[in-house]
């Protein structure tokens, strides 16, 4: 009974957050997770009105994503106004996007409301998306970060403009902007698993849990300038990998 | 415009991550407006952001949250998109930058701060405990070294300064810590417009006798 959920809020809150915090982190920890395997059964299932009810199981697919794939869907979105292909996304990210809400301490009603937010802005916005230029897993994730921080934490985040740059000359154009977007995600990730566990701390932190660095220094009484050399190292050897597999 | 001065991996990263505050936040996204070098750093970070989503376990949504939204679509299509208001004017300052002030530099109401040294905070923005504003200082004029409780971004919009780090000019932003002092001056023949957002403003606040008692070049 997914109703369940709706009970008494701090004490299902809390159980509940911490079964998943553990499997996130397990997941993010464990340097053999299969992150490129293709597991399409998680976006094409046709019983969009069953609920889920197997978390381990789903949880368990979680990592097992076909970036490309779910791209392929959002063009159709963003270009035919395909509305099979907008279900499939919404099966498999409006779960997520409750998950990383829900994750970052909102309730389980406000994770759910935000989730269907995002959809409908991924709906309304679909025709901004640039498969040249993001994963949809990227396009969908700022999406979902700007709206939490709007109505969760009540502090605004700016999006900046594509339209300022025409302004300018871009001088950007190494030989890394031409890269699959899809192949650059999968890159990223994989270049994260292999990261020192003490920067990997730090962005999980940063990233998963929503801590400013401020906040990490806090929590892990490191001096802030740590926590900030700490996270160029990580981005630095990010951006290695990406050079490395030109 | 070409830009030498860049913001920081670590305060990219907490743009990306979504942790920056909300006048940070700000000043960083007029910089990456204005700047595909730092653009395209924020979109590789992202997709770490992304990652999150894709590894995260699963809270299911309810049976009929996809249903909602299929309604909510069905809608919106019926009705006709208004169209968005168009100003004709177009603002001189980057997007995110331009909700909050006037459309032009001689628009802004400018309070002064200091003899050289005009103000405006931003009305409508959140900073916690720093302040966002714009700065317009003479040419020539320098402000006293100082240093900044916390993290401190100074994008130049129009004009140049330089400091002990190097020469800023529009595009480029000083990202810097609260370890480093600095001691800025205006060096190019026009006025120097600058935003500027701060974490701590005690310190900053501390400033403004110390500019009216040290400054130079009045
Ligand atoms: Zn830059």
């Amino acid at each position: 009974m997914s109703f369940a959920f709706y009970g008494p809020i701090s004490f299902m809150d809390q159980v509940v957050r911490e079964i998943f915090s553990a499997q996130s982190l397990k997941i993010f920890y464990n340097p053999s997770d299969p992150v490129l395997i293709s597991d399409r059964k998680a976006v094409k299932g046709q019983n969009l009105d069953k609920p889920v009810q197997d978390l381990k199981r789903q949880s368990d697919m979680a990592v097992a994503v076909d970036t490309t794939y779910l791209t392929e869907l959002l063009v159709k979105v963003s270009e035919e106004r395909d509305r099979d292909a907008f279900a499939c996304l919404f099966e498999h990210y409006a779960p997520r996007v409750k998950s990383y809400v829900f994750r970052l301490g909102s309730d389980e009603l406000m994770s759910e409301e935000l989730a269907q937010q995002t959809m409908l802005q991924v709906w309304r916005k679909a025709h901004l998306f640039d498969p040249a230029k993001a994963a949809a897993s990227t396009w969908i994730f700022r999406i979902a970060r700007n709206l939490r921080l709007d109505h969760y934490r009540k502090e605004r985040h700016f999006d900046y403009d594509e339209q300022d740059l025409s302004l300018i000359e871009d001088d950007s154009d190494s030989p890394e902007t031409e890269m699959d977007r899809n192949q650059h995600a999968s890159i990223v990730r994989n270049a994260l698993q292999r990261l020192p566990q003490e920067q990997m701390e730090i962005i999980r932190l940063s990233f998963y849990e929503g801590l400013s660095h401020g906040e990490i220094s806090e929590k892990l009484t490191v001096p802030l300038g740590t926590v900030k050399s700490r996270m160029r190292l990580a981005f630095k050897k990010i951006r290695q990998s990406l050079g490395d597999a030109l | 415009m070409s830009i030498h001065h860049h913001l920081n991996d670590a305060t990219l990263m907490a743009y990306a991550a979504g942790t920056l505050s909300e006048s940070m936040n700000l000043v960083a996204a007029t910089h990456l407006s204005l700047c595909p070098v730092c653009r395209q750093k924020v979109e590789q970070m992202e997709t770490i952001g992304a990652g999150s989503l894709e590894s995260e376990a699963l809270l299911p949504v309810r049976t009929e949250a996809l249903n909602q939204v299929m309604n909510l679509i069905d809608l919106e299509a019926e009705q006709t998109a208004p169209e968005p208001a168009n100003d004709h004017i177009k603002s001189v300052f980057p997007s995110p930058l331009s909700q909050f002030v006037p459309k032009d530099y001689e628009d802004i109401p400018w309070r002064s701060t200091a003899p050289g040294l005009k103000s405006f905070v931003l009305p409508g923005i959140q900073s916690r405990s720093g302040t966002v504003r714009l700065f317009k200082i003479a040419p020539g004029v320098t402000i006293p070294e100082h240093g900044h409780g916390g993290t401190e971004l100074t994008l130049v919009l129009k004009g140049s300064f330089s400091d002990e780090i190097g020469r800023f000019k529009a595009g480029d932003i000083a990202d810097l810590d609260g370890d480093i002092d600095h001691q800025p001056i205006a060096d190019s023949a026009e006025e120097c417009i600058c935003l500027i957002a701060t974490e701590q403003p005690l310190r900053f606040k501390n400033m403004v006798p110390r500019i009216m008692q040290y400054f130079v070049g009045m």
